[in-house]
């Protein structure tokens, strides 16, 4: 029987959970085909969901991680068009029928197989999320919410005692839930993924206490960090105010309130949504909120929501916004009725049904959550386990387990009558403050626990024992036990599942707390989807103290030292915290204490100081009389009204002032010290507003023939006429370089947080993390002790990571290579702009974009508007200035950085130390596998050409161009310039960056000579100019972030001009070559969801291989 | 087992019929029935008691009542004679009004403990026997031709031996409005569902979670008809609950006995193929009124009533 086929459909559990690669050892290439056909023809006709992933995910694994890589198939074909738009716009099924379709008229190949693969995996996870989608609509509870249609079926009322006035009170009551956050004890493995708690519910457990907060060396004291303020008011709206955020709004129209984009009260929304309030089935209808709200507050009257969460950092790990999603559907179901008691703790349904409404308001407001995050809600330590489905379950005979798991609370004979106490006296909770993004990790887990893959499958299974042990040291109380378990936790299971949960700066943070506590530092403990961010570690109580004021110490001196490689959204902090033993609690407060917190009037006050008296309502004027005259706080008075003096009067406020003149002050130091051409920008600039140059004059005009190459027009890989020993002896000789292109951030890697690619210590190599830029030294020095001449290697760098990149070299000596390495700096910078909407319109409408998951894809619509409106608002193409320095400006494109080494003596010196030096091989920091391969250096000495361009066989991932007969002309393409988006498809081959350059024939090309290269620089920058001119500008549109508040981000889009160095290959008198290499060596990592297949399919050990560490 | 008593609840101050129930009892405001005879509300009530085999009925009203009902029956009687003298109808209602006072009797709820004490107050009165019990402001109308609502009860109740609720599949929307309940449909006993849960007007969140019934339409409950055959068991439940009322406060509720009731012994639900009108409700005396007519001998009259008055509002609407 076919070895998936029985695997999947096996009912005994040791068959069901083998693992993928021990199902296709052994079988060759056709073998693996034929067996995916069957299960592929399974597939569809399989009615069980998980049979149906389970098959999905074995195709996909199948042509991704086997196929793909054997030799035995074709590297190169042709991916159809419109498979790939189907693909795109998640007509998955579609998809992968046009893609089996050509592969039965291409023959197996690897450019079609890698989009088959891509399919089949987009369909697994579409299929759990749709899952997922069903069962939280499905859920007990939840079902109503999707029917109600029009506001006389609207079930929900106001409680009658929050419509009372106290007598002789003005202000209506106001109900307060306090929520506690959750600190999951155990990290059982990222198995509270609901797809994965779905799937195999007796291995989903947890340990979750809810805990209290506060900042240490900031707040007096801890208390539950989430606050939830309702009341009415008498205006028939919906007024949310987010405290922590600054944002408050009037909502009056349902469309409003159902965009979770234009505004920062997306999550307020989604539980004012999600509580039923005003529940999802009404999105779309023509009613008015005013409508929805008479029927449920009364006529004339509407509803105030405040929330605040005491300004916990963003990615605290501590479930802070599914436990903020989980106050809010708590305080509103209260407020309408939908819990028994108004005031005080819940009861376990209504805790039940809090938490299933977070997940609907997480799904709603695109965000994502496990099911263990609303944890808050419930008191204590309890334990959280996967239960399985039961008759009367909605997931009953589609998967193995429920949606929401089961909450055990665990009692006096299961804990240590001291526990609390151990626990406050030896845990500490930090924030190292990393900037992360765990979606892509969740995935892989997903991935590889659905896979069964051995290591990870073993691994889970050995953290079902550390869970056991965590939950015994909660009964003896013995913290040190629990730390070592957690440890091991980590060290083990936790790294063999996902290598990239660790990170330098974790690893930097656990070995320096070892060195300064010895053995009074007990271990380390892993919180959420990876580490950097909230973390917890564990010491000895007498060392309790003494410990945060280091630990802060130290996390705050390893990010200065980390910060330049790794993204960072604010400054380290240490936590106080108490466990919490109540759960989400609420109380109503009455007459004079009505009130909301004081914050909220700071921020209110202003907005209703500039209105004419007469539209504000008495209630509104009265409140706030009565705020400032109640305060018995003198200094909360005192700001009250510093905040409406500085906004009646628009003085700025000084603060933010001093730091706009700061920033603005770097920015002028980045002009001057890079030569910034203020002539040129405003010309630029008025190209770019006029429309003479934009998105679409990017393109090639539409009559552009676009062909692939023909066979000869690149170069195979192979050794002929002793290429390689040409090569050799040229290395030998040390007639070659290197030159790493590091002018870039690398914006994609880190998604705009500023941090610099080069430098980024992303994977962790022969038991170190190693950076792009060590990686590649460690290649030039593998050359070096081959062929006893060490290269020089020189790094390009820009205005952005000089300064970094000298540093990091000079701190860790060239990481250990002895040849000499150089510093090309950058001679050129470009401001940013604020992009035209027209621009912006091309960009998100015209191009082929990915379409997302239905509610992300309307958020993400939603967003792209509001920034449609802020380019408008702000002034389309004018600089971009409200960020800090770094982020206003832009090397101008990486075809300035060869001709930089020409005009910044680099080159000069390298000639002058090294004579004999004839070639260079220049490429991308992230092009791992490059190296001063032998073979490819005799083959580009052996054409005579200036340049020899290596190119591979194009994958569905490989975006933007190609090798390409443009006109009859071999040339690269940049996928800016295709007048069509199909013609890319039609290429076989990708750029891979990488070039071998003959130094004398490249001046000759700038007319230039090795002596020109000692003399005056404006002779050189001339002869630069002229050749500039002959290369295309493009205009394109990058994203950065701009950081606020506690850890708050927005990603902000902005135009840059660019020149790009593959259209060196355009110019008519440059004789360029091409050579078609393998994969491996030229493939790129361009963004962090690529780490794990790229680990995996072979490529890590490939670079490894290369590499010469010290 | 015989049903022969009912009891009915009237001790309510009718807030939502002011201002008539201001000057007289709910549950005496005139409508008129299908038989084409104006009565008052709880004479169509009595009733649809006495057509469905029961010989007793005990009205529960406010203190005070007593002595008012038994007067207004009896002068309605003297005048009804007095004013419409040689009438055929006048004679029949007369004679009607004279059972029904012979039929009645009258216990005052002398204090406002809640709806469940309310019941209790019919103890005495009911004894260990079965009974029917009905609301004083809800009116029934069957789809069964000849057999009462309250018969379809209390056939059940008889045939079974146990509790029997009058239950309705409801709209979700307004399930925060009835006592609510869940059960299990019972195979051979058509309509017929044994209580597992009851909640007094649930909100619709908690109704979904914990009154789910099986092989109801989508989106429906099975809420309270107002209509109940109960065994005398009911009043051992209300009288502990009675008793805790009035030593820490709190409202005795039916729905709470009922439910206590369900765990100790067999209760079932019946889907009852009838209506029920609430003259309580906004618009609920013109609706009750129009369901009769309805049901009744001037069906042809009423429905020409309704087209005409449709066709007026349409034309005063300008369209």
């Amino acid at each position: 029987m076919n070895p998936f086929l029985e695997t999947i459909s096996s009912i005994d559990a040791k068959t069901r959970d083998r693992s993928y690669l021990s199902l296709c050892q052994g079988m060759s290439a056709s073998e693996l085909l034929a067996a995916l056909d069957e299960v592929e023809r399974f597939r569809g006709s399989a009615s069980n969901l998980y049979e149906r992933v389970r098959a999905t995910l074995f195709l996909y694994a199948g042509c991704r991680f086997s196929l793909l890589e054997s030799t035995d198939l074709a590297s190169v074909g042709r991916v159809p068009y419109d498979g790939f738009t189907d693909l795109l716009n998640r007509r998955f099924e579609e998809a992968i029928s046009r893609f089996r379709n050509a592969l039965a008229d291409q023959g197996p190949n690897a450019a079609v197989l890698s989009a088959l693969a891509e399919a089949y995996r987009h369909l697994a996870f579409q299929t759990l999320a749709d899952q997922v989608r069903r069962s939280v609509r499905a859920g007990r509870g939840n079902q109503w919410m999707f029917r109600v249609g029009h506001t006389d079926d609207h079930p929900v009322r106001i409680r009658p005692e929050l419509l009372q006035r106290e007598q002789g009170s003005l202000l209506y009551p106001v109900l307060v839930e306090s929520t506690p956050v959750r600190l999951d004890l155990s990290h059982s493995g990222w198995s509270d993924i609901f797809f994965l708690g779905m799937d195999y519910p007796e291995g989903a457990r947890v340990v979750n206490i809810s805990v209290d907060l506060g900042v240490y060396g900031r707040d007096a004291s801890v208390r539950p960090p989430i606050s939830c303020y309702v009341r009415v008011i008498q205006e028939p709206l919906l007024r949310l105010t987010s405290v922590d955020l600054n944002a408050t709004k009037d909502v009056t129209e349902l469309s409003d309130l159902f965009n979770f984009g234009n505004d920062y009260l997306s999550l307020l929304k989604a539980g004012v949504i999600a509580s039923g309030l005003i529940p999802p089935s009404f999105e779309g209808t023509s009613h008015s909120i005013a409508e929805v709200l008479s029927r449920v507050a009364g006529r004339g009257m509407g509803i105030e929501l405040v929330t605040q969460v005491n300004d916990i950092p963003k990615g605290s790990r501590l479930a802070v916004s599914t436990n903020l999603l989980a106050g809010i559907a708590a305080v509103l179901m209260r407020a309408t009725g939908q819990t028994a008691s108004l005031e005080g703790p819940l009861g376990e349904n209504e805790r039940r049904l809090v938490a299933s409404r977070a997940i609907l308001g997480e799904w709603l407001g695109g965000s994502g959550g496990g099911w263990q995050d609303s944890g808050g809600v419930w008191p204590g330590i309890k334990v959280i386990e996967g239960a399985p489905a039961t008759q009367s379950d909605p997931e009953f005979g589609v998967s193995k387990g429920r949606l929401l798991p089961r909450h055990r609370i665990l009692g006096a004979d299961e804990l240590h009558p001291e526990i609390t106490e151990r626990l406050a006296q030896s845990l500490v909770l930090v924030h190292g403050g990393m900037a992360q993004n765990v979606g892509p990790i969740l995935e892989m887990v997903t991935e590889k626990y659905l896979l069964r893959s051995e290591i990870e499958w073993q691994a889970r299974l050995s953290m079902r024992e550390i869970f056991d042990g965590i939950l015994a040291s909660l009964k003896t109380g013995d913290i040190r036990e629990l730390a070592r378990l957690t440890t091991q936790n980590w060290n083990e299971p936790l790294k063999s599942i996902i290598p990239w949960v660790t990170n330098h700066f974790t690893e930097t943070l656990t070995k320096r707390a070892h060195k300064a506590f010895g053995s009074d530092y007990w271990g380390f403990q892993m919180l959420g989807g990876m580490s950097g961010g909230g973390m917890a570690m564990y010491v000895a109580p007498q060392q309790h103290h003494r410990f945060r004021d280091e630990i802060l110490e130290v996390m705050r001196r390893t990010k200065r030292e980390m910060e330049d490689a790794l993204p960072f959204a604010m400054d380290p902090v240490v936590y106080d915290f108490a466990i919490n033993q109540v759960g989400t609690t609420a109380a109503l407060r009455q007459g004079d204490d009505a009130l909301m917190p004081s914050r909220y009037y700071a921020l209110q006050a202003p907005e209703l100081v500039r209105r004419a008296q007469e539209t504000i309502p008495y209630l509104r004027r009265a409140e706030l009389d009565h705020v400032t005259a109640r305060s018995s706080n003198p200094e909360e008075t005192f700001g009250l009204l510093r905040t409406i003096v500085s906004n009646l009067f628009r003085v700025a406020d000084p603060a933010t002032q001093s730091d706009r003149i700061e920033w603005d002050r770097g920015a002028h130091q980045i002009k001057t010290d890079n030569g910034f051409d203020a002539i040129q920008h405003e010309q630029l600039r008025a190209d770019l507003r006029s429309g003479r140059i934009g998105l679409a004059h990017n393109r090639l005009s539409v009559e552009t023939e676009i062909d692939d190459i023909a066979p000869g027009d690149a170069t195979p890989f192979e050794d002929c006429d002793g290429a390689r020993m040409r090569g050799e002896a040229a290395l030998r000789e040390g007639r070659v370089a290197v030159l790493s292109l590091a002018g870039g951030v690398g914006s994609r890697w880190t998604t705009g947080a500023g941090a610099i690619k080069a430098l980024n210590p992303f994977v962790m190599l022969y038991g170190r993390h190693r950076s792009f830029l060590e990686i590649h030294l460690a290649k030039t020095r593998a050359a070096a002790l081959a062929y006893g001449a060490s290269p020089p290697h020189a790094v390009s760098t820009s205005f952005l990571t000089h300064a970094p990149i000298e540093r990091h070299l000079d701190r860790a000596s060239n990481y250990g290579y002895e040849g000499p390495v150089y510093l090309s700096p950058g001679r050129s910078i470009a401001q940013r702009l604020v992009p035209m909407v027209r621009d912006l319109m091309f960009l998100w409408e015209e191009m082929p974009q990915e379409t997302l998951d239905e509610q992300k894809q309307k958020v993400r619509e939603a967003v792209r508007s509001a920034l449609m409106g802020w380019a408008r608002t702000v002034g389309e193409g004018n600089d971009y200035v409200d960020n800090v320095p770094i982020q206003r400006f832009n090397p101008p494109g990486h075809w300035y950085e060869t001709p930089n080494l020409l005009r910044n003596g680099v080159l000069a010196g390298m000639l002058r130390e090294r004579p004999q030096l004839e070639t260079i091989m220049l490429h991308n920091i992230d092009t791992l596998g490059a190296d001063l391969d032998p073979l490819a250096l005799g083959l580009h000495l052996a054409s005579g050409k200036t340049m020899t361009f290596e190119v591979v066989p194009r994958r569905i991932v490989d975006r933007g161009g190609g090798l390409a007969r443009v006109n009859g002309r071999v040339r690269l393409l940049e996928g800016l310039a295709q007048p069509r988006e199909e013609d890319e498809l039609k290429l076989s081959h990708y750029n891979s960056m990488t070039t071998w350059v003959q130094i004398d024939q490249l001046l000759g090309v700038f007319g230039l000579t090795r002596r020109d290269l000692e003399g005056p620089e404006a002779v050189i920058a001339e002869a630069i100019r002229r050749v500039a001119q002959r290369v295309p500008t493009y205009v394109t549109i990058k994203d950065v972030k701009r950081r606020w508040g506690h850890g708050q981000e927005d990603v902000y889009p902005v135009a840059q001009f660019e020149k790009l160095w593959s259209d060196m290959t355009g110019l008519p008198d440059v004789a360029c070559g091409f050579l078609a290499v393998p994969r491996m060596r030229g493939q790129q990592l361009k963004d962090p969801s690529e780490l794990d297949p790229w680990a995996n399919d072979g490529s890590k050990a490939y670079v490894e291989e290369l590499c010469a560490f010290t | 087992m015989h049903v022969r008593k009912a009891v009915i609840t009237a001790a309510g101050r009718g807030a939502r019929l002011y201002p008539a129930a201001d000057t007289v009892q709910k549950a005496m405001l005139p409508l008129m029935d299908r038989d084409g005879l104006v009565k008052p509300v709880i004479q169509i009530i009595a009733e649809e008691a006495l057509d469905s085999g029961i010989e007793e009925i005990c009205v529960i009203c406010a203190p005070g009542d007593e002595s008012q009902y038994a007067r207004l029956f009896e002068s309605l009687k003297t005048n009804l004679l007095a004013a419409h003298r040689g009438q055929e109808w006048a004679k029949l209602q007369a004679e009607r009004l004279s059972h029904l006072g012979r039929s009645l009797r009258f216990v005052p709820q002398t204090e406002p403990l809640g709806y469940g004490h309310a019941v209790y107050c019919a103890h005495e009165f009911v004894g260990d026997e079965p009974f029917l019990l009905l609301l004083s402001d809800h009116l029934y109308v069957s789809h069964l031709s000849g057999t009462r609502c309250a018969q379809q009860i209390i056939n059940l109740a008889t045939q079974e031996g146990c509790s029997v609720a009058g239950v309705q599949a409801t709209r979700e929307h307004l399930v925060g409005h009835y006592g609510t309940v869940a059960g299990k449909r019972q195979a051979n006993v058509p309509g017929a569902y044994q209580i597992e849960r009851i909640l007094e007007k649930p909100s619709l969140s908690v109704a979904e979670v914990e009154l789910h019934t099986p092989g109801l339409r989508v989106g429906h409950y099975l809420c309270f008809f107002g209509m109940y055959v109960l065994m005398p068991s009911i009043f051992r439940v209300l009288g502990e609950n009675v008793s805790f009322a009035k030593s820490s406060g709190g409202d005795v509720q039916l729905t709470t006995a009922l439910n206590a009731l369900a765990v100790k012994e067999r209760c079932l639900a019946l889907e009852v193929k009838g209506s029920r009108y609430d003259i309580g409700a906004k618009y609920g005396m013109l609706q009750t009124q129009m369901a009769l007519g309805l049901a009744g001998q001037d069906r042809g009259e009423i429905l020409t009533t309704i087209a005409e008055l449709l066709a007026e509002s349409r034309r005063q609407g300008g369209e």
